[in-house]
């Protein structure tokens, strides 16, 4: 006789809930290469970035005394739990986005989308079953980071409940950037659209506003006690700095008096559950056909000039979009109030400077890897790939070509940012200080490059833009700041040979050395850059299929 | 003006395309027919330097497609089975990109483009998006595309798929309008009847083996249909094969359709259909008929049986997939 099931009402519950799409999704996720390849190059970055930061706190430092690691165990364990938590809080909420962005339009492309709302699944499943399967993989690595918190703990400078609470923030975090880029996803048919709007979205949620808001509690507009409470709470980067240990620097205006971080969670839950809500709304009308159009349908046809390849990625570049005039326009406002006021120098508001330019690169390299990498990876899932390469246009044309639609492509942004970044550095920075900024310069040129020659690489080693862009992105994150950038582990290690015995840490040797390793690290860079480049043209007739 | 000698390709332990020979003359249409997985679209690939083969040779216009592959590329017009598109171009400027990467002057493109939308019948469609196509549209956008840089050979992997029937028969009408043009056309399709009405010489493929290749004639005795009639009497048809059989030119006959009674509607009279078969070298309808006539029997029609391409596809191959 068959042993009857038991019966669990949780069990049926959540199974009601969820439907078969979850089940299928699930278990796909996991059977997924890119998923493996993904957890392995996250935990190469964290063993890398755990490395960097003890050689930068320890090796640097002991001089070859044993005791002195041990007597600072406790602060370089703050040091790398800092370290751990961002990054996680960062890489979550990136996979969650990334993987999320062309959930709708693969579903759209593979013609699958369309008959599964032929059957009894309902959308709430359909946005159910993506959104479990993507933040699977976040939760996975957040997983992934959990015994290493452990670790430090024992090492001590860490408390559990900052262990704890954290974790909750980047899970909520993750879980609303994913619903975000789930419910775009409906929106744009690519993930580079979707993704971009997403960066949009969070840049203005999380960076615009609360800038808006400290200038208005500034100028006495607004209450500033409450609008620091109420920023803490809607504010996941803010409520991780109230909560976890600050290695970085600077601190944000200190959290409020009113902060509690299961009620931000319990908040960034409720905004992710009302996001999805309107992800279920759009399913049916994007599966019709309700997608975003680029203009191109409006405007007149184009004649091609000059490279193919490049024309074809944006035919009308040549002129340029709102958005891009938008951005110049905001880039020079920012850098006429850092020249001409000097009033943010040394502000509590300085902190979202620091926020918005390092948000509004890593959106660059994002879009970069996109283009780059999800240039050729789309053309693959397209089958348009194969029809490109039986042309007798060259590999050099090819790749030269995608370079260059990539860069005119993000030109605006690229260079807008670099400039108000040059501004902000001259301002912040003291007359002797001032070679830094041209090795600035060579830091961003050479991770553009070096990004490009990943990108292209990867774009044609892989078959899937989301692969693609995640291992460019990965190597990109490796490579330049974890070999070659200026605060790898290598770099570490190589400073503190060089420089053992120094005492003063601000002599013209002491600078002139970082100054040459920082230049010889980025032309490193470069070089890596180009190497991958290289192997991209002799690959690219390899992986077609 | 396409050869290829002893061509394999290997995927790991699979074989994908076995010791493959076959010749294609110009101006010929070739079908190249086989089931899901036999090696068409593989040896089409290697054809078009999509794809290097492990051993063997293929060549297009004398030129081995594994060392001048950029000069083959300039000689082909590939159409792959599933073809993408530029989803943010226009018809025109989808043309005009690939006739830029053919390497035709700007002052020429215009004219160009014009010239292949026209002979396609999409003139009217120039101005719409690329993805706004119908699927038949498509197809037709993925012929333009062939033709831009005006090829000697076009390899087009099942062009006919997934078009109504009026789309087939313009699209057969094409083919049939390049092959006076003197373009040489390999074709792959399922749809066996296409074929049947264009091609000049098929080929039949099954697990990376060449299983047939010839012309249609040539196809019938290994069929064994040849010297065989369809012979159809008034009546049951005893009389007429008590005649037929006898006769010495006459190997068998045998019975393969009645129509016992009249359904008392419009339409073919009761009969019986036999099937004769001739000896090697004596078939005569002439003789029938007039075997039949003298002997009183009612003729109702005589017509010597067809090859179905279909059939030849059916016997020749077992559907075995690697």
């Amino acid at each position: 006789m068959q042993a009857m099931p038991t019966f669990s009402p949780l069990h049926y519950g959540l199974r009601r809930l969820l439907g078969a799409l979850s089940d299928k999704e699930l278990r796909s996720a996991s059977r997924r290469r890119r998923s493996y390849a993904l957890r392995s190059g996250y935990i190469v970055l964290l063993c890398a970035l755990m490395l960097a930061t003890w050689y930068r706190f320890i090796g640097l430092q002991n001089a070859g005394v044993a005791a002195f690691g041990v007597s600072r165990a406790s602060v370089v364990s703050l040091q790398v739990a800092g370290q751990v938590i961002m990054f996680q809080f960062v890489a979550a909420q990136l996979i969650a986005a990334l993987m999320l962005s062309s959930s709708m339009g693969d579903e759209l492309h593979r013609g699958t989308l369309g008959v599964l709302l032929t059957t009894p699944i309902t959308s709430l499943h359909i946005v159910l079953g993506k959104l479990l399967s993507g933040l699977l993989q976040s939760v996975l690595l957040l997983a992934i980071s959990l015994p290493v918190l452990a670790i430090l703990r024992v090492l001590g400078g860490l408390a559990w409940n900052e262990v704890f609470a954290t974790f909750w923030i980047t899970l909520t975090a993750a879980l609303f950037a994913g619903s975000v880029s789930l419910l775009l996803s409906t929106y744009y048919r690519h993930s580079f659209s979707a993704l971009s709007a997403g960066a949009a979205v969070y840049l203005a949620l999380f960076i615009g506003l609360p800038f808006a808001a400290s200038c208005l509690a500034a100028a006495g507009v607004l209450n500033q006690a409450a609008t620091s409470a109420f920023l803490d709470l809607l504010n996941p980067f803010r409520s991780l700095h109230a909560v976890a240990p600050q290695p970085w620097r600077p601190r944000p205006p200190a959290a409020g008096a009113f902060f509690s971080w299961p009620v931000h969670c319990l908040i960034m839950a409720g905004a992710a559950v009302a996001v999805s809500g309107a992800a279920v709304g759009r399913i049916r009308r994007a599966a019709a056909g309700g997608w975003l159009r680029p203009a191109g349908g409006f405007r007149p046809v184009e004649r091609l000039h000059g490279s193919p390849v490049a024309w074809k990625e944006d035919p009308a570049g040549h002129v340029w979009r709102k958005g891009e005039i938008a951005i110049a326009v905001l880039a020079l406002a920012t850098c006429v109030l850092l020249v001409a006021t000097k009033r943010f120098r040394n502000s509590p508001l300085m902190v979202y400077h620091y926020y918005g330019l390092g948000s509004l690169w890593l959106m660059a390299y994002l879009r970069l890897a996109l283009a780059t990498a999800g240039g050729i990876a789309r053309e693959k899932e397209s089958g348009a790939w194969q029809v490109l390469l039986t042309t007798p246009l060259g590999e050099r044309q090819i790749l030269w070509g995608k370079a260059k639609a990539a860069w005119r492509r993000e030109a605006v942004l690229l260079l807008s940012l670099l400039t108000v970044e040059m501004c902000f550095l001259l301002e912040a920075t003291d007359a002797q200080d001032r070679l830094m900024v041209v090795v600035y310069v060579l830091f961003r040129l050479a991770a553009v490059c070096l990004l490009t020659g990943t990108g292209l690489y990867f774009g044609v080693r892989l078959r899937t833009t989301t692969l693609a862009v995640a291992a460019t992105l990965l190597t990109f994150l490796f490579v330049n700041y974890f070999i070659v950038g200026q605060h790898s582990a290598l770099s570490a290690w190589i400073f503190g040979k060089l420089l053992a015995g120094y005492i003063n840490w601000s002599s013209p040797t002491v600078q002139l050395v970082s100054l040459v390793w920082m230049a010889a690290a980025y032309l490193l860079d470069l070089a890596v850059g180009l190497v991958l480049w290289r192997r991209a043209r002799r690959n690219l007739r390899a992986y077609i299929f | 003006m396409i050869e290829i000698q002893k061509l394999t390709k290997t995927f790991g332990s699979l074989t994908a395309v076995s010791n493959l020979d076959l010749s294609i003359g110009a101006g010929d249409i070739f079908g190249f027919i086989g089931p899901n997985g036999a090696g068409k679209t593989t040896t089409m690939r290697i054809l078009v330097t999509l794809m290097e083969p492990t051993s063997g040779a293929a060549l297009i216009d004398g030129l081995d497609v594994t060392k001048k592959g950029k000069d083959v590329r300039r000689r082909v017009g590939y159409m792959p089975d599933f073809m993408g598109v530029y989803d943010d171009l226009k018809v025109f400027e989808y043309l005009e990109f690939f006739a830029a990467a053919f390497g035709i002057e700007f002052r020429k493109r215009k004219s160009i483009v014009d010239g292949v939308l026209e002979l396609t019948d999409l003139v009217s469609k120039q101005d719409a998006l690329v993805d706004s196509l119908s699927r038949g549209m498509q197809q037709r956008l993925g012929l333009a595309r062939v033709l831009i840089h005006d090829p000697k050979v076009l390899i087009l992997d099942e062009p006919a798929s997934g078009l109504d029937p009026r789309a087939r028969i313009e699209m057969r009408e094409l083919l049939r309008e390049l092959k006076r043009m003197g373009k040489t056309i390999m074709i792959s399709s399922h749809i066996l009847s296409e074929l049947e009405e264009i091609c000049d010489r098929i080929g039949i493929i099954e697990r990376g083996q060449l299983v047939f290749s010839g012309t249609l004639e040539e196809i019938r005795p290994r069929l064994g249909i040849q010297g065989k009639v369809r012979v159809k009497v008034l009546g049951e048809g005893l009389r007429a094969m008590e005649l037929l059989s006898v006769l010495p030119q006459i190997q068998s006959v045998e019975v393969i359709g009645a129509q016992a009674a009249p359904s008392g509607l419009a339409g073919e009279a009761p009969g019986t259909t036999l099937l004769v078969t001739f000896k090697e070298g004596q078939l005569s309808d002439g003789l029938i008929a007039r075997t039949l006539v003298q002997g009183g029997v009612d003729l109702v029609c005589l017509q010597p049986e067809q090859l179905k391409l279909d059939d030849a596809f059916l016997q020749l191959t077992q559907g075995i997939v690697h």
